[in-house]
């Protein structure tokens, strides 16, 4: 008790911790992501992989809530720091959250499937989507933790083309032969990528958008 | 890096720097201290019948008690009060030929009682920040208001105790446990004490002192009305800018540690309420700051009782400095009644469930009547902490 007393100098501030907590957010929901690719398209079983990712998704919604909660106390006692990081913390929290739901819904998507995907027929429809999405998380959290607005930019770029591969897929899919089955499963699939990206390229374009305009990046000065 | 972007600072915290704030909170203190000895000065110039009239008005302990609640609830502020009463205390004027404090510590006693339950209505108005969301108001009041019944179950523990044992041995329990303490502090084996706080004010206040006779060579009185005001004047300034320039100083840190204190357990509630009390001066800020966690669900009511309670222990702190300015064994001794009033609702009522439950049953169920009617929320400020009080004085001065 005395030695925590005497540390009451010492100890990571508020921003510090917020973004630690983060970026473990990110990483573990792109843990998810790996993981679920891994069984949707390697078909790699992996021993009690559900509830391994129902248990990482359940600490990124316990970050979630620790976060809010400590935006909450910060601004309690001191209402008039870091305001705006405060506000974009709390709309980027929620996008990160929602990261950790899709892939979990992915997941999903691997119990609805007949049999494996094939792998051919898959990038027959979706190219290399899976592993841009990958990408994109990697660009997602260097942007972020970095500040870096050049790569912040980069993955608009990288949403833009899987949205729209993702919209020309599930038009494929309804002309398409394939089983009712496969086909579900794959404009689920093509949805999921979707707003993947979407959640993503929200929280990267967080650090060049001004607060007003967060989540707008499609319709804002990027395309100017 | 990210935080660097993030960080955007209070108009505080970008003009001054640590070393400015630090030596800001050295003049300030230095002020407050000055106030205390100028105010004190000026009480003795009063002289007889202002002395005489004040014993007359606060022999009533009741009364006392009342002006301690309307005074604090109207100042907003128990420091400020207390330390007045410290220094009222520590005024010896002449009377009939013999020395006596302008106000007694028997007298003083229900008023310091008095100022701990007016403390309380800063957080109480605080929670009307939530007025119009009816579900956080609920728990916005619940919050503010357990301070409010703690102290009043303190006052209606303790205040009939210091009566009777008044009435039964000359001297209430916690004059006497406060007159043992002081002795610590006063001459002890024939050897004088002097505060050392004393000694460096005391230039400062015969300068400000002769200064004044200088400028009001006319009248005396004149002379000690105007150096009154002007302490009074001071000494709410410095607190009040204490209290800013302390918080400002040690929030960031606070912030660091809160997990420390929040939800832990109730003994590191207290460390955690009385420490942060007794560095920025103001259980009022404290117990402030807790309102909005509590109405935004994060801290429970529960979880913010123990921390409420070390406020108002931290808050003692100074009164105890104000009573080593004046450098009087009176003025030590009420500083020390403050004190052990508020550590025996901790050390004796709190640890005990059933006394325990009533502050927080009482608040949950205010805050339930305030969630069904809102107007009962103001109600209550209005009577118990300005119609009640007033009410009272002027009943008691009636039938006097």
């Amino acid at each position: 008790m005395f030695k925590n007393l005497l540390g009451f100098h010492k100890g990571k501030d508020f921003l510090t911790k917020v973004l630690d907590e983060f970026e473990r957010m990110l990483e573990d929901t792109e843990r998810i992501y790996t993981l679920v690719c891994k069984r949707l398209l390697d078909n790699v079983e992996e021993p009690n992989l559900k509830d391994k990712i129902y248990e990482i998704d359940k600490d990124v919604n316990r970050l979630q809530r620790d976060i809010r909660k400590r935006i909450v106390e910060h601004l309690s006692l001191q209402p008039t720091v870091n305001v705006t990081a405060c506000l974009l913390l709390m709309s980027v929290v929620k996008d990160a959250e929602r990261l950790g739901d899709y892939s979990k819904n992915l997941y999903e998507v691997t119990e609805l499937l007949e049999k494996p995907i094939d792998r051919a027929v898959f990038s027959h429809f979706f190219g290399e989507l899976d592993k841009d999405i990958l990408t994109l998380f990697e660009q997602t959290k260097e942007a972020f933790v970095e500040s870096d607005e050049s790569k912040a930019e980069l993955t608009w770029g990288y949403q833009n083309k899987i949205k729209h591969w993702c919209d020309n897929t599930v038009k494929e899919l309804a002309k398409s032969n394939l089983s009712v089955n496969e086909a579900v499963c794959f404009a689920l699939t093509a949805r999921h990528f979707k707003r993947l990206a979407s959640h993503l390229t929200n929280i990267a374009t967080s650090v060049i958008l001004p607060l007003s305009d967060l989540d707008y990046f499609d319709e804002n000065r990027i395309i100017q | 890096m990210a935080e660097e972007r993030f960080i955007t600072r209070s108009p505080l915290k970008n003009g001054i720097g640590s070393g400015l704030k630090i030596f800001l909170v050295a003049v300030l203190l230095y002020s407050f201290l000055v106030s205390i000895g100028l105010m004190s000065e000026a009480f003795k110039g009063l002289g007889k019948d202002f002395a005489e009239n004040l014993i007359r008005t606060t022999s009533n302990p009741f009364v006392g008690l009342f002006i301690g609640i309307l005074a604090t609830s109207i100042v907003q502020s128990s420091s400020t009060i207390t330390s007045i009463i410290v220094g009222m205390v520590g005024s010896e004027v002449i009377v009939n030929g013999s020395t006596m404090s302008l106000l007694t510590v028997s007298n003083a006693v229900p008023i310091i009682m008095g100022a701990n339950i007016g403390t309380t209505v800063t957080n109480t108005i605080v929670s009307f920040g939530h007025f119009t969301r009816r579900e956080e108001f609920k728990r916005a009041i619940s919050g503010a208001t357990v301070h409010d019944f703690f102290n009043f179950i303190c006052v209606c523990i303790m205040f009939p105790l210091e009566m009777v044992t008044r009435a039964v041995f000359g001297k209430g329990l916690l004059e006497w446990l406060a007159t043992l303490m002081s002795k610590l502090f006063t001459n002890i084996g024939g050897i004088k004490f002097t505060s050392p706080i004393k000694l460096a004010t005391k230039p400062a206040i015969d300068i400000i002192k002769s200064l004044f006779v200088q400028f009001f060579n006319t009248s005396k009185n004149t002379t000690d009305v105007v150096m009154l005001i002007i302490a009074m004047i001071i000494l709410f300034f410095s607190l009040f800018f204490l209290v800013k320039v302390m918080k400002a100083l040690v929030i960031q840190r606070i912030e660091n540690m809160l997990d420390e204190f929040i939800g832990r357990n109730a003994l590191w509630g207290i460390l955690g309420g009385m420490m942060f009390t007794f560095i920025i001066q103001s259980s009022s800020v404290t117990t402030s700051l807790l309102v909005p966690m509590i109405a935004a669900g994060i801290l429970t009511v529960e979880a913010a009782f123990p921390i409420v309670i070390g406020a108002n222990i931290g808050t003692t702190g100074t009164a105890i400095l104000a009573s080593f300015a004046t450098g009087n064994r009176l003025a030590i001794i009420i500083a020390f009644v403050h004190f052990l009033f508020n550590l025996t609702g901790a050390v004796f009522i709190y640890p005990i469930r059933v006394f325990r439950e009533i502050p927080l049953k009482l608040a949950h169920k205010l805050g339930d009547l305030a969630f069904r009617k809102r107007r009962y929320a103001l109600l209550y400020v209005f009577s118990l902490f300005f119609i009640v009080p007033l009410l009272l004085i002027l009943v008691s001065k009636f039938f006097a």
